[in-house]
């Protein structure tokens, strides 16, 4: 009966969490946005209020999410991603909210986001105000706007995976974000996310709910220090090298917990 | 001037120590992206490879339509041959 009732209660907050992050993304672009936009001098002050605020928003939503019940949360060694440094946030992707999670916790934060994304009617506003990158642009202006970012001390998040994983399947990382790192060049901050029971997966409706209560785990692990890498060799293969380990590192991770 | 076998064995070395393909999956009609997991930036590092080799300027827009090995072979040797 108790388990019944817990249930109905994630299952109604669940939708409202969707229906307030999709009508907050909307209001956000009609009202703070262009606020923002009227009350900031140059083009680099907006964009740094606007991911600020976005961070915010991110946050207060996150805390909606636990005291409503829907999820818990721990994140260790979360002061690694405090100050923006000009780094590449690489994390594997098992569910729908690890950006949120992620871009609550980092003031300064650029983002690889899906092209889909620019014309949505609700996020579409969000994406474009923060100056997020697409992923289906030419390469060459990708790295710039990569470069951009960085120099200006914004850490950027990207999926090596491309899209959410899918479970059961083994762990495949795309090169792309090895080559940011390679030819920028920076950093990379790797994040191991888990989420108990699985949920929010690629292909998973919004109420096809866990049975239990989320828990969310974040590990903000050791930078690595991307000059260790480059040495002599050709970018191609420091390419293929950073792709290989971190795709072992985080195969590794995820099939242990 | 450089035959087509020297492109071709010149090509297969590049494949192999830059972009670690095995050397069994280099046949003239292997697709670069597909087949030999290529990216677009090994691309144009190939490119420019390519370039040091015949000592000629190799236009982007020669390479748009390459999809194989055979494709470049192909490209690089009427190149020399001009």
């Amino acid at each position: 009966m108790l388990n019944k009732l817990n249930y109905f209660q994630r299952l109604i907050f669940t939708g409202l969490a969707f229906a307030t992050f999709s009508l907050g993304g909307l209001m956000l672009s009609l009202t703070a946005f262009p606020a923002i936009a009227i009350f900031s001098k140059d083009e680099d002050t907006r964009i740094n209020r606007t991911r600020w605020l976005i961070h915010r928003c991110f946050g207060a939503f996150v805390f909606m999410l636990r005291i409503t019940g829907i999820l818990n949360s721990e994140v260790y060694d979360r002061e690694r991603l405090k100050t923006g440094k000009g780094r590449l946030v690489v994390a594997n992707h098992p569910t729908l909210l690890d950006v949120v999670f992620l871009i609550s916790m980092m003031p300064k934060a650029q983002c690889i986001v899906k092209h889909e994304l620019w014309d949505s009617k609700y996020l579409g506003g969000v994406v474009r105000a923060a100056g997020y990158i697409r992923n289906d642009g030419d390469p060459e202006n990708l790295l710039k706007q990569c470069q951009k970012a960085i120099a200006q001390g914004h850490d950027i998040v990207v999926f090596p995976e491309g899209t959410r994983t899918v479970p059961g399947k083994d762990l495949k990382f795309q090169r792309g974000f090895a080559n940011i790192a390679a030819l920028v060049p920076c950093d990379i901050q790797p994040v191991t996310i888990s989420c108990i029971p699985p949920s929010l997966a690629k292909g998973q409706k919004w109420y096809e709910i866990p049975p239990s209560k989320m828990e969310f785990r974040f590990w903000v692990e050791e930078e690595l220090d991307i000059e260790k890498y480059i040495g002599h060799q050709p970018r191609s293969k420091v390419v293929r090298q950073i792709t290989r380990e971190l795709e072992q590192h985080y195969s590794g991770k995820v099939s242990h917990g | 001037m450089l035959t087509r076998d020297e492109i071709s064995a010149k090509l297969s070395e590049y494949l192999q120590d830059l972009f670690e393909v095995p050397e069994e999956d280099i046949t003239p009609d292997a697709k670069l992206f597909e087949d030999l997991d290529l990216d677009s930036i090994d691309a144009v590092d190939l490119v420019v490879k390519l370039q040091d080799l015949t000592g000629k300027k190799i236009p982007p827009e020669e390479f748009k339509t390459v999809r194989t090995v055979d494709d470049i072979v192909e490209r690089v040797h009427q190149l020399v041959s001009e």
